[in-house]
């Protein structure tokens, strides 16, 4: 039986990260009680060890078989390390189970505040209505039900807070945004961006990340030290866990309950509304109840669904929330594994082991399917790049001995990028609960369901030729294309299974992220999204975030909620 | 020897702190930011220096320093013959005990990986004893290095065993095919990626290329390349 406690608040969040914090601040700032039921325990300035030689740790960070003894899947995360790995979730105590043929790695589960915020890329791209409005471009799946001029004023507002560095190049699919000063391309890169503007028309650029080139709120400007996904004791790149919740916190209307493991949104029948959350404490392992006004789940796509499907009840015997029998279906995740690398030979300079070291890297904007232009014959949608390049050692120098260390320090000028492609929407793509297996904190775990389609093989196939004739344009040598697909999971973007829409026959969420069938449940991550487009979805679940918690004080004014 | 606020952090210091007081030892690490370049204003007024006053950048190292070592994974012959073929591989290994740290690693390493280890050091006595009927180790450095020579110089059996790419799991034979035979230079490369890998992350390995410590710029430069320079490059 649940601890039945006599607080009760005005909104309870599930989770810390990207969502989460924005609407722990929003709300609390704004004067109303809201618990924060975090799954992570407390973050600080002591953990972060950005600084801290390999050398000074056991096994300089090399011996991955010590951390897949407990993180078999999220030491696939490039953020995962000896570092850090103790903030993932322990894979053996929270699994999840896929079918045999239908592998899906699902990484980047963190379980300190902040969520994965605290590792995350911070690439920060707008959407456009080529995005919102896809399904009327091109006759695939459904438009959102809301356009660019909807949530413009939000991005403005969550890019001014977070603080992106950036350029503007005046792509209507790629929307300029209130960027800080962008972070410098090196002499490789600018070579590959002038060639390819000038011969193929395509656009590389300084990636917009969320990293601060100009002091804002107390936050200093980057100091280059390089790995952000281990903390950053000046916090310069975004972290929820120092900014929206530590602003939340500080707004005194905020109550941080962390290590608490969300278990099932908890409703009371008569109204059809829901009165609070369920949790495990992960510590002790009591099931705890936290009464609120109206629920915000913010827990990451994946772990949003798995409450409300936890939650299946006799009059939502199919989940929480989901009278469409949508709920869980149509995941994505963006497709991964196409690119290519070259040699820029004539622009090495000398290999340094001392930074400064950027923490953004080059973004090419999408360029097929645009509006007005070609269309491709063998897919829809499209891709943009993640990549970079620079000097560094040559770490595959042959030989030995003296020979070998002084070929070693011949500075060998790298640029390589990798495709980040649009996944269609499928309804074959879906989550489930598994009928057996429950996780260490006893709640049933999720079976997911996931594979790539033609559409996502043919975009895979374009990106190694396209970024082959990018390189060959900008004069690399030994240019090497590669084509590998990604396993579903892999871009560590998953949304999309509790999308919004017009019709409560076809959709879970209206366009505020709110239930069709619960009007005082929302979702805030990655949940909702209609379609992926092709860009990190992070900038788009801070901004659309912001305008559902707006829309949900408006409805509670309005004694709607 | 001037005592200056902004000497590089050294090996022998951060040993040193050990002994120190804890405010001794701040003010050395406080003394050692932005090591070796005058601080511009913007970087002094840094809050990096809250960090260095941190538990964190005071914890001690944990490389296997003591004199009473013993490894865990190599036998005596092996670990003999590891540090005479590091120090053949990466001159110096032996001072930045890159066999230690091997033995530590591959100690919790897969039982492939361990495997792979102990046969590439085991044909490396092999060969020793059919050219000269002697272990690797107590071989002359002449007949050692023509060892070393003629494996780095072979055909590889199956590419993929160096440093970047030792971690990645071998791809399984198909079903009835046999993967190609190890050569002299697979094994080479076996050991070598694990003698660059132990060295080059060491302390002593970094600073080698140059490794200062500092761990705070206050810009980011870009390309100085003329726009017209690098669009007409080839």
């Amino acid at each position: 039986m649940a601890d039945q406690s006599n607080a009760s608040y005005d909104v309870a969040v599930v989770g810390s990260g990207a969502s989460g914090g924005w609407a722990c601040k929003r709300l609390s700032e704004a004067g109303l009680k809201v618990a924060l039921v975090d799954a992570g325990r407390p973050q600080s300035d002591a953990n972060f060890t950005e600084h801290k030689p390999a050398f000074d740790l056991k096994y300089r960070d090399q011996a991955d078989s010590v951390i897949r003894r407990t993180r078999p899947v999220q030491k696939d995360c490039y953020a995962c390390m000896e570092y850090n790995y103790d903030w993932f979730a322990n894979d053996l105590d929270e699994p999840y189970t896929t079918a045999a043929d239908k592998p899906f790695s699902w990484q980047g589960r963190l379980r300190v505040t902040g969520g994965r915020t605290n590792v995350w890329g911070r690439v920060s791209l707008r959407l456009s209505d080529l995005d919102f409005k896809a399904a009327s471009f091109d006759g695939y799946g459904e438009n959102w039900p809301l356009s660019y001029k909807d949530v413009e004023p939000y991005y403005d507002l969550v890019e001014e807070y977070v603080g992106i560095c950036g350029q503007a190049e005046g792509l209507p699919h790629l929307p300029d945004g209130h960027f800080q000063p962008p972070m410098p391309l090196n002499c490789a890169e600018t070579q590959f961006r002038n060639s390819v503007k000038a011969k193929l028309g395509w656009v590389p650029m300084p990636t917009r990340s969320a990293n601060l080139t100009k002091a804002i709120n107390g936050r200093a400007a980057c100091h280059y030290c390089g790995p952000c996904e281990r903390g950053c004791v000046t916090h310069s790149y975004f972290n929820a866990a120092f900014t929206t919740v530590a602003d939340a916190l500080k707004s005194g209307n905020c109550t941080h309950i962390p290590n608490a493991m969300a278990y099932q949104v908890l409703m009371d029948p008569e109204r059809n509304r829901a009165r609070g959350v369920l949790y495990i404490d992960r510590i002790t392992r009591q099931p705890r109840e936290v009464k609120a006004r109206a629920v915000v789940l913010c827990a990451q796509s994946l772990e949003s669904v798995r409450i409300l499907l936890n939650s299946a009840n006799s009059q939502y015997p199919k989940g929480l929330a989901n009278s469409s029998g949508v709920l869980g279906h149509y995941l994505m995740d963006h497709i991964m594994g196409g690119g290519a690398s070259g040699e820029f030979p004539d622009l090495a300079g000398k290999p340094s082991i001392n930074g400064p070291n950027r923490p953004a890297g080059m973004y090419v904007a999408r360029f097929r399917n645009l509006p007005g232009g070609p269309r491709s014959k063998n897919f829809l949608r499209g891709f943009g790049y993640e990549g970079g390049g620079g000097t560094g050692f040559n770490w595959g120098a042959a030989g030995f001995g003296k020979s070998y260390k002084e070929a070693l320090l011949q500075g060998q000028c790298y640029l390589g990028i990798g495709g980040f492609g649009e996944c269609l929407a499928r309804w074959d793509n879906y989550v489930e609960i598994d009928p057996e297996m429950k996780d260490t904190f006893g709640i049933p775990v999720l079976r997911i369901h996931m594979t790539y389609g033609e559409n996502e093989s043919a975009m895979v196939k374009d990106m190694a030729e396209s970024a082959g004739e990018m390189l060959e344009a900008a004069g690399a040598k030994n240019v090497h294309k590669n084509e590998h697909p990604s396993t579903p999971g892999w871009a560590i973007h998953e949304v999309g299974i509790a999308r919004m829409g017009n019709d409560p026959k076809k959709s879970v969420l209206n366009q505020f992220q709110q239930s069709h069938d619960v009007k005082n449940v929302f979702m805030c991550d990655g949940a909702g999204f209609t379609s992926t487009a092709c860009q990190n979805p992070t900038l788009t679940i801070m901004t659309l975030c912001v305008r559902s918690m707006d829309y949900l004080m408006g409805e509670m004014k309005r004694g709607n909620v | 020897m001037k005592k200056s606020p902004l000497r590089i952090l050294n090996h022998a210091e951060t040993r040193e702190t050990r002994g120190l007081s804890r405010r001794q030892a701040v003010q050395r690490l406080l003394g050692s930011a932005g090591a070796g370049l005058v601080l511009p204003v913007p970087l002094a007024a840094h809050p990096i220096h809250k960090h260095l006053m941190s538990a964190t950048a005071l914890a001690a190292s944990a490389t296997a320093a003591g004199p009473d070592w013993q490894p865990q994974f190599f036998d005596p012959h092996q670990n003999e013959t590891f540090i005479v073929m590091a120090e053949l591989i990466v001159p110096n290994s032996t001072q930045a005990q890159v066999n230690r740290f091997v033995d530590t690693l591959i100690s919790v390493d897969t039982p492939e990986n361990q495997k792979k280890l102990v046969a590439s050091l085991g044909a490396f006595d092999h060969e020793a004893v059919a050219r000269h009927n002697q272990p690797f180790k107590d071989l002359s450095e002449d007949q050692q290095v023509a060892i070393l020579t003629a494996a780095s110089a072979g055909e590889q059996g199956q590419p993929g065993q160096g440093r970047r790419r030792r971690r990645r799991p071998a791809v399984p034979a198909a079903n009835g095919s046999e993967a190609p035979a190890l050569t002299m230079r697979d094994h080479f490369e076996d050991i070598k990626g694990w003698v660059s890998g132990a060295f080059y992350s060491s302390e002593f390995g970094m600073k080698e290329l140059g490794w200062t410590g500092q761990v705070a710029w206050d810009s980011l430069p870009g390309c100085e390349h003329s726009p017209a320079a690098t669009s007409s490059h080839r």
